[in-house]
């Protein structure tokens, strides 16, 4: 059994690309376990239920939730382990003698999730988060970069911080949809047409990247590039 | 409200109001003067820069729109009374009249009622994507907001925002790591 808990992002990003179904195949096929938090269900369901744009994608979330097939952890230790969190992530950068806060609750709690569930992996599509646990000091040089302004890291609080969130790994819709391509698990649209392949992964990647997932398109043109070059995984 | 806050809002209202003075006013000099409160909004994530980024944005998009149809006089004279209650600290009166401004703006013609209401959201919106190229997650601009997550979601996937990250070797070694989950 694997698991992995989902950040809005990539249920958001797959929802919009009618790609939701890709879920309940992989936790079948391959037994893995999908989980969201309380924060995390509020921003994809609870809050567009009541607006008209997005109601119909969050019912559509609402259902795999109600079949079982995404999990909500409703857990009073991953609220507290989110504020300690957050708390340290709130005055991890500094800029004008101010403390950005960089993060939301929601995202944290993703973290929290992980850690305290020992989860395999987090699902997060969204740079910000990603390069707080990965690159903090290049997450330092975009800041400082566009906000035309000099960020100072608070190395104390940062290393307390990647010490407490050691271990996390980081996945993103765009290579979870890859490796359910590699396995077959999208074939069925590989239409009779010329190069159906290519048009299929490109297809998949651009939509991912348009609807929000967080990849370069020097990085799309690349996995394009090795998924094409690969055998299928099955 | 902050110092710095309040210098900058200062300064955006009253080059505004110099644009807003001109016969025919710049709106493309309105776009770039919305985007100077942001890196305050980004900072200091207060409700008063941002405010006054997506209204002078929405200003722009209706000036666009109802040319000289519009009322500059009323605008002027509200942005005038906005800039005397900041400089004297009212902050109450001052959030008074720009509520008032996007009042106006709403009520610019009845037939365009939908798309004004529209044109502020899609402001928000756009100063949200601004917000998060800056460094601030998806959801925490959002937050700032007080937009839709699959709004603004939806809106970063068509900006270029993401090409600033490139990582190749994150991405073979991603890939590799999630070829573990599926076995």
């Amino acid at each position: 059994m694997k698991s992995v808990i989902l950040d809005s992002g990539p249920v958001i990003t797959l929802a919009l690309n009618n790609l939701l179904w890709l879920l309940e195949s992989v936790k079948e096929k391959y037994k893995m376990n999908f989980y969201i938090t309380e924060p995390v269900k509020k921003e994809i369901v609870d809050n567009p239920l009541t607006t008209k744009k997005f109601k119909f994608e969050a019912l559509q979330v609402l259902n795999l939730i109600d079949k079982g097939i995404i999990e909500l952890i409703d857990d009073t230790k991953i609220i507290e382990k989110t504020e300690s969190l957050l708390d340290l992530a709130d005055n991890c950068y500094k800029a004008r003698t101010k403390p950005l806060k960089l993060v939301h609750f929601a995202e944290m709690s993703v973290i929290s999730a992980a850690l305290l569930y020992k989860a395999d992996a987090i699902m997060i599509d969204e740079r910000t988060t990603r390069y707080f646990l990965e690159r903090p000091n290049k997450l330092r040089n975009v800041l400082s970069h566009k906000l035309h302004t000099k960020v100072e890291i608070n190395n104390r609080t940062l290393s307390e911080l990647r010490k407490q969130t050691k271990g996390v790994k980081i996945i993103r819709s765009a290579e979870f949809v890859m490796v359910a391509f590699e396995k077959g698990l999208i074939d069925k649209f590989l239409l009779d047409i010329p190069d159906s392949r290519k048009t299929l992964i490109e297809g998949l990647l651009w939509g991912l990247k348009l609807s929000g997932c967080a990849i370069s398109t020097k990085d799309l043109e690349k996995v394009l590039g090795l998924e094409l070059k690969a055998k299928k995984w099955q | 409200m902050e110092e710095l806050i309040k210098k900058d809002i200062l300064a955006v209202l009253k080059s505004t109001f110099d644009i807003l003075q001109q016969p025919e006013p710049d709106t493309t000099s309105l776009k770039q003067l919305s985007n100077k409160t942001i890196h305050n909004a980004s900072i200091f994530q207060d409700e008063h820069s941002v405010s006054v980024a997506i209204l002078i944005y929405s200003l722009s998009k209706i000036i666009e729109r109802v040319r000289s149809k519009f009322d500059y006089s009323k605008i002027k004279n509200l942005i005038e009374i906005s800039i005397e209650y900041l400089e004297d600290d009212n902050l109450e009166s001052y959030h008074e009249f720009i509520t008032q401004i996007f009042s106006i703006i709403s009520k610019t013609d009845t037939k365009f009622k939908l798309y004004v209401r529209e044109v502020i959201n899609q402001a928000s919106i756009k100063k949200g994507s601004v917000i998060h190229e800056h460094g601030v997650s998806a959801s925490k601009t959002a937050q700032i907001l007080g937009i839709s997550l699959w709004d603004l979601h939806e809106y970063l996937g068509a900006t270029n925002t993401p090409d600033i990250d490139t990582d190749i070797s994150s991405v073979r070694e991603r890939l590799k790591f999630t070829r573990t989950l599926f076995s």
